[in-house]
């Protein structure tokens, strides 16, 4: 899988875009599958801009993205920062009315809601989320002969 | 399988479509915001995207209209391609706001996905969502 690592800046957001969304884009898949794409890649990088480091420890993070078997689009996020499972967060209370409701933890459940399946595993210093979109067959580009 | 490796100009996404060069950081991260007044109500039409660089530029124009006095909102997303938890944030501030000084706001014109992430993350209860901004503008005037 070739990746983009990058330092973990917000400035640096619209390259991991770009590198996913034309990837994704050039495979054919529709603007549903890539809005949900999208949208757990931003919630993933930017809870690493933000949680990861320390303030001046200029840290890094580095998406893969890749197809599984013509049918699967595999996301790979990476840091080295301080270790976090995100799957172990319990999901916020959706049901609060406006006064209540706290202002974060959304990201998260939205990333678990957006891919079909997500993994994450503290090796070597390295947290590393994996993320399997199921691609519906009707968004891949037809063979041409 | 093999598959012919080109893109669809129709299936790429919108912001690239539109002839956004990628890479080129807060230019490619275009949200527009307009203000129009009906009435006692300030419709808010939303053009582009409501992510992490956007939104708070969202918010803080919103957050001026309301220091100004406006107290009903509808925000006409009709042309809102994009919105994550950033975006969420943003909104739910503004409604806090205006909940504090007993306005509020509504909302109408969702895309399919962009009302999606409202259902997954409760705001489609919490809040009054319209299909047009006619809907929103008649249902104010009840």
């Amino acid at each position: 899988m070739d990746t983009l690592r990058l330092p973990a800046k917000m400035e640096h957001l619209d390259r991991f875009r770009s590198y996913v969304l034309d990837k994704a884009a050039h495979w054919g898949l529709d603007d549903d599958l890539l809005f949900k794409i999208e949208l757990a890649l931003e919630e993933l990088i930017v809870n690493v801009i933000h949680y990861a480091y320390a303030e001046h420890d200029h840290g890094e993070v580095e998406v893969g993205c890749s197809l599984v078997n013509d049918s699967i689009l595999h996301l790979c996020i990476q840091d080295w920062g301080k270790p976090f499972d995100p799957l172990a967060r319990p999901d916020p209370d959706t049901t609060q009315g406006i006064n209540e409701r706290g202002v974060g933890g959304l990201g998260i459940h939205l990333v678990r809601r957006m891919a079909d399946q997500v993994t994450y595993q503290r090796e070597q210093g390295c947290n590393i989320l994996n993320l399997y979109f199921q691609i519906p067959k009707e968004c891949l580009l037809p063979i041409e002969n | 399988m093999r598959r012919v490796s080109r893109i669809q100009p129709n299936r790429a996404p919108k912001c690239l479509r539109q002839g956004h060069a990628k890479g080129q950081g807060k230019e490619n991260h275009c949200v527009k915001t307009k203000f129009a007044k009906k009435g006692d109500t300030l419709i808010v039409s939303v053009h582009g995207r409501l992510d992490a660089i956007t939104a708070p530029d969202f918010e803080s124009e919103c957050a001026g209209r309301i220091n100004g006095g406006e107290l009903f909102l509808i925000a006409d997303f009709s042309g809102l391609e994009y919105i994550s938890s950033a975006g969420l944030r943003s909104i739910l501030q503004i409604a806090k706001k205006l909940r504090q000084r007993k306005g509020d706001i509504t909302f109408c014109g969702l895309s399919s996905m962009v009302e999606n992430v409202f259902s997954i993350s409760g705001f489609a209860t919490m809040f009054s969502i319209h299909e047009s901004l006619d809907k929103a503008l008649l249902d104010r005037e009840r």
